[in-house]
């Protein structure tokens, strides 16, 4: 995430239009790159950093926010129980039992199919970072 | 409001839920405990590098470096959760591998309660 130029005294309604468009941005171009390489740990990461990001603005946007934060805690579930499985498979040692093993590759081949459904049907497709940037510059409110 | 009241409230209520979380883990270190230690110092960490700008260099430095430690004790502790988690969904009835995985777990949350 890049290192972002806060003004101290300037408004946060106003920071956040001038800064969170970028990011969002920035986010779905570096999403579509992880996803078409299989970089599948890094794009959990990411989609982690973005999502705790946008959850500190919640206040300034309206439910259409809400959507958005709701794809990315699915999405970064999704990848986190695939990456569980990939976590324990690391700890067993050669005694453990082969259909232990099998299961846990089943359930993350499962997941990441159901995540690549869910990125394909929404985050993943065409224009969406433009999209996105568009509603965090146009509908950000201010607060008292 | 400015972007300074703002990055301070917000990073004050994080810090909030942090330290209710911290002794939450200690005192009951269950697997739901320890999860959500580990998210509210991600979440926590997060608003700290988003607004490092505002901070003074020192602090945020300081805070991140012990955040990391109880984090990755946080973590192996989190893991064998997930393992032993994992074995039951499977039906595993390994009792060796599960006994080994607690041993462990118990070591885990011990280096974890030394520092959270």
């Amino acid at each position: 995430m890049p290192r972002l130029k806060w003004r101290r005294d300037a408004g946060v309604a106003e920071s956040a239009a001038q800064h969170l468009p970028g990011l969002a941005e920035r986010f779905f171009e570096r999403a579509g790159e992880l996803f078409s390489a299989g970089a599948l740990h890094e794009l959990r990461l990411e989609i982690k950093r973005f999502r705790y990001t946008l959850e500190l603005f919640r206040e300034l946007y309206g439910p259409r926010l809400g959507a958005l934060l709701e794809m990315l805690r699915q999405a970064q579930q999704l990848l986190g129980e695939m990456n569980d499985c990939a976590t324990v498979a690391r700890m067993l040692d050669a005694s453990a039992p082969e259909d232990f093993r099998r299961f846990l590759e089943t359930r993350a081949n499962r997941k990441e199919a159901e995540f690549r459904a869910l990125w394909q049907k929404r985050l993943g497709r065409p224009g969406e970072g433009s999209r996105w940037a568009e509603y965090l510059r146009r509908y950000v409110r201010r607060i008292p | 409001m400015t972007v300074e009241a703002f990055a301070q409230t917000k990073l004050d209520l994080l810090r909030r839920r942090l330290d209710y979380q911290v002794r939450r883990a200690r005192k009951l270190s269950d697997a739901r405990s320890v999860h959500d230690l580990r998210v509210a110092i991600r979440r926590y960490g997060q608003g700290l590098k988003l607004f490092r700008e505002l901070l003074p260099d020192q602090e945020t430095k300081k805070s991140r470096r012990r955040l990391r430690k109880i984090l990755k004790a946080a973590g192996a502790v989190r893991n064998l959760d997930i393992a032993l988690d994992l074995m039951r969904e499977a039906r595993c009835r390994d009792e060796g591998l599960r006994r080994r995985l607690m041993n462990q777990r118990r070591e885990a949350r011990k280096a974890l309660k030394c520092l959270a």
